[in-house]
């Protein structure tokens, strides 16, 4: 299914599951963003909580302030560091398991996905653990004479990028994967036999053909990356306050209008990193990746 | 809005704390079996009364004794996060709710708190004056105290050597121990101790004395090193914390724990604290069973079974007699008159209230 490379056809019935696809996705996905879409132009009373509709851009005037431009650049360095480090990561991971790790290859898959069947805040209160002062990673650092006292791993700005890089990993490396297991392996060998070094061969051949991967990897991390509110609460100590922390905070008080002008800005900026990622591959390109 | 980030951590804390170490209390093996518990004459059986409150913030089997007692239910509906704030959007799905003064000023503004005859609770004369207050008081009679609580400061002995008997001192020391300072994530504590510290009103309406409190607790922040409720007896008594803002129950813990190297300390200049309350929503139907489980809840024994099922202060002197030795001289759980007079609850705050939320965001994006 390629939905988002999809072009209208003469023959109806060919669509027939996309469009029963959408109207079947369209109460759970688009109807809650309407909602947003309303609740982002209404007012509602500080004090008693009740919502007035209509078309009043109040939320937007108050969300217009030095407190949220911080907090969204903030959100938009972890998020493009731990696409970064994701992708510098993922791609050693994704192309191992793609080319060398023959019949382990569904084990390997099964390992980097693991992590996934145990609840995300588990593992992140498990990583307080981990990285804490007198945690496993200090100990083992410790014990192995790098340092020579135990150094602040959790609660500050390190804590919350590794487990921004830790949560989003297996959201990179398989776009990658796909797109590095569909090269075909002679078009290596040709190179390679006309004298590309291993190193040419790969940025000549293998890294232009994985690209959409890598572009679909980076934009699947970094949009969900931007609004993270999870792992900032609990590896940042409550001290690193990123969009997502913001949101939740109008959200949790009278002042849903300001939460959903919020996310709603994110959801047009995520969008135009979409229209980005779709423009520097082609959409039918980005659309096979994200799919594939 | 406030209450999300008051009491509630720290009780739900609270609770964990006690699943682990085993501390429930007696139970109702205390003679707590049915009884004539109907101060009216209404007869309130096979009604159900629907009670918002957090997770079993309750004594243990006082359901099921009321019950046997009057054959109405009490069904709880846990919710351990705003619960002001989600009745007063849905009043009708509820008639009875626990939440802190504070909160409850909410729903007394939106009117929709029940008044509360007073002559069908008389176990309400039981309760000690200091804290028949705020919607609890009996001249507002919209909700039943039943259970209190303050925050201080708590701090390894060991590693903090600097004098530490006030918030000032806690700001003065915070410096030396960058790293290893613990504050609760929570404006009602925080902004109401610092404006408590700066010597202004605990519960200030004031725009600018509000932005001075958060002023300095941006300075603090700089030497904290955990903003939350989550582990912080843990964290001291590990060593990788020195010094904590938190709530009294932690203290009491703590100091059991570890009582020569961990020391609890009630600011002199006064602490911030909450009263939790039950009150009835005006939209309900059972209002005279309410009052009914009132009157009941503050039975001595039943208050008793409440205060050591949940390791909480008796608020009246009749239940004391049958509230565990070591909940009753604990000073920390059960404070001397001086340290309550220096409590300063959690009052609604009105329109204010904005002026709270928006310092904390200022605090929390600093």
């Amino acid at each position: 299914m390629n939905i988002l490379g999809w072009r209208w056809r003469d023959d109806w019935l060919d669509q027939l599951p996309s469009f029963l696809t959408l109207a079947w996705l369209s109460p759970f996905f688009l109807a809650p963003l309407a909602y947003l879409g309303v609740y982002a132009f209404a007012t509602q009373n500080y004090l008693t909580g009740v919502i007035s509709f209509g078309w009043t851009l109040s939320a937007w005037q108050r969300i217009a302030n030095s407190i949220v431009v911080e907090a969204f650049w903030r959100s938009v360095l972890a998020a493009g560091i731990t696409t970064l480090v994701t992708a510098l990561i993922g791609y050693p991971i994704a192309y191992f398991v793609a080319r060398h790790a023959g019949r382990f290859q569904g084990l390997a898959l099964v390992l980097v996905i693991l992590p996934f069947w145990v609840s995300f805040i588990v593992r992140a209160y498990a990583w307080v653990d981990l990285l804490a002062e007198h945690g496993l990673v200090n100990r083992l650092l410790l014990g192995a004479g790098l340092i020579s006292a135990p150094i602040a791993l959790v609660h500050n700005m390190t804590g919350v990028a590794i487990g921004l890089v830790y949560g989003y990993l297996p959201l990179m490396v398989f776009p990658l994967y796909a797109s590095l297991r569909a090269i075909d392996p002679r078009l290596l060998e040709a190179a390679r036999d006309l004298g590309a070094s291993w190193w040419t061969a790969f940025w000549r051949v293998t890294f232009p053909q994985a690209s959409p991967g890598l572009v679909a990897g980076a934009t699947i991390v970094f949009i969900p990356a931007l609004g993270e509110f999870v792992i900032p609460s609990i590896l940042g100590g409550g001290k690193i306050f990123l969009f997502g922390n913001l949101i939740a905070i109008k959200l949790s008080r009278f002042t849903w209008p300001e939460g959903a002008a919020l996310a709603l800005a994110i959801l047009v900026l995520a969008l135009v990193a979409i229209g980005l990622a779709t423009g520097i591959l082609g959409r039918k390109r980005f659309g096979e990746a994200v799919v594939r | 809005m406030s209450s999300l980030y008051g009491g509630w951590r720290g009780r739900f804390s609270r609770r964990q704390f006690l699943a682990g170490t085993g501390m429930v209390g007696l139970g109702l093996g205390l003679g707590l079996g049915p009884r004539d518990a109907r101060a009216g004459s209404v007869d309130i059986r096979g009604q159900t009364i629907r009670f918002v409150n957090y997770t079993n913030w309750i004594g243990k089997g006082e359901y099921d004794a009321f019950k046997a007692a009057t054959g109405c239910e009490v069904r709880e509906v846990p919710i351990n996060e705003g619960r002001s704030e989600r009745v007063a959007t849905d009043p009708t799905s509820t008639d009875m709710i626990l939440d802190p003064t504070g909160s409850l000023g909410l729903l007394e503004a939106a009117s929709l708190l029940a008044p509360l005859n007073l002559a069908n609770i008389p176990n309400y004369a039981l309760i000690r004056d200091s804290f028949k207050q705020d919607v609890a008081s009996p001249q507002q009679s919209k909700a039943v105290p039943t259970d209190y609580g303050r925050t201080g400061i708590l701090y390894r002995t060991d590693l903090v050597t600097e004098p530490m008997e006030s918030w000032a001192d806690f700001w003065k020391a915070a410096p030396k121990h960058s790293g290893k300072v613990v504050i609760p994530d929570g404006p009602p504590e925080v902004l109401r101790n610092t404006l408590l510290m700066l010597g202004l009103n605990g519960s200030s309406h004031d725009e600018a004395e509000v932005g001075r409190a958060a002023d300095a607790v941006i300075e603090l922040k700089k030497y904290v090193g955990y903003f939350g409720s989550v582990d912080v007896v843990k964290r001291l008594l590990e060593g990788s914390a020195a010094m904590a803002h938190c709530e009294d129950w932690q203290g009491s813990s703590a100091v059991r724990e570890n009582p020569t190297k961990l020391r609890w300390v009630d600011p002199k200049e006064g602490a911030a604290g909450y009263l939790d309350c039950i009150a009835a929503i005006n939209k309900s139907e059972v209002v005279p069973a309410i009052e009914q489980f009132l009157n009941f809840h503050l039975e001595p024994k039943i208050a008793a079974n409440f205060c050591n099922t949940l390791s909480a202060a008796p608020i009246e002197q009749a239940s004391e007699q049958y509230v565990d030795a070591t909940i009753k001289n604990d000073p920390i759980t059960n404070p001397p008159p001086e340290v309550l007079n220096r409590i300063v609850y959690w009052s609604y705050l009105g329109e204010a209230q904005r002026y709270w939320d928006d310092a904390w965001t200022r605090v929390k994006a600093a």
